[in-house]
């Protein structure tokens, strides 16, 4: 039998952590660009997304396990859902542009991304606090 | 010339919706599996079901007017009363 909710609760946090952090160092690259520092949190931030789009699928395919494969629900169950998909989504997006791309953005394209992160942040924030209310108001899940 | 970053969100876009699509269509099949085995788990073994029969014929047997008793009248009709 395997553990999925441990499993779940641990791959989880990677995409929630990695995320947020690469949004802000984004945030501040953009912010303090004429900083040498920039350069570098551009790289930082990169490297963040691309480790949560992979972490993200481990947290994904975890919590399917977890819920017997019930993509949607209802109540806090059913909130989680509403921002995991979209969240998800986007990050795997905002990667694979980022990959493709790499720092060769336009002033433009660069907005643009910093938009799409800072709402796929709020996203998987969203999903990581309904899911903790999910797990504080004891699961719940099918 | 298509630019490289037009390149990059539409792969992006792409490659997004086809993740999502193979992960909500591989969810949907799990769950379908997964009711599949908890239905055969609920359904009553052969045994299980004969005797179930036999309390359901007995609660109606019991359950008739006495004027019907002995009489030939008011038997369960159902295929259960020839089992």
């Amino acid at each position: 039998m395997i553990p999925w909710d441990k499993i779940h609760g641990a791959t989880t946090h990677f995409p929630i952590a990695l995320l947020l952090f690469s949004t802000t160092c984004d945030l501040v690259s953009v912010t303090f660009r004429k900083l040498t520092l920039a350069q570098e949190l551009r790289l930082v931030s990169f490297y963040g997304l691309a480790v949560a789009a992979l972490a993200s699928f481990g947290a994904v395919i975890s919590g399917i396990a977890l819920t017997k494969g019930d993509l949607w629900g209802r109540g806090y169950f059913g909130w989680h859902h509403r921002f995991v998909w979209p969240a998800f989504g986007l990050i795997v997006a905002l990667a694979v542009w980022r990959l493709v791309v790499r720092n060769t953005m336009s002033r433009s394209s660069l907005w643009v991304y910093l938009l799409l992160m800072v709402i796929a942040s709020a996203f998987v924030a969203a999903a990581g606090y309904f899911g903790g209310e999910l797990l504080l108001s004891g699961g719940n899940v099918p | 010339m298509i630019p490289l970053e037009i390149k990059g969100a539409v792969a992006g876009a792409l490659s997004s919706v086809l993740i999502l699509a193979v992960t909500l269509t591989a969810g949907g099949f799990y769950r379908t599996h997964v009711e599949g085995e908890t239905e055969a788990g609920k359904a009553l073994p052969a045994t299980e079901n004969a005797t179930a029969r036999g309390r359901s014929f007995f609660s109606k047997l019991c359950a008739l007017p006495r004027s019907g008793r002995g009489r030939g009248r008011g038997r369960p009709q159902s295929s259960e009363a020839t089992n």
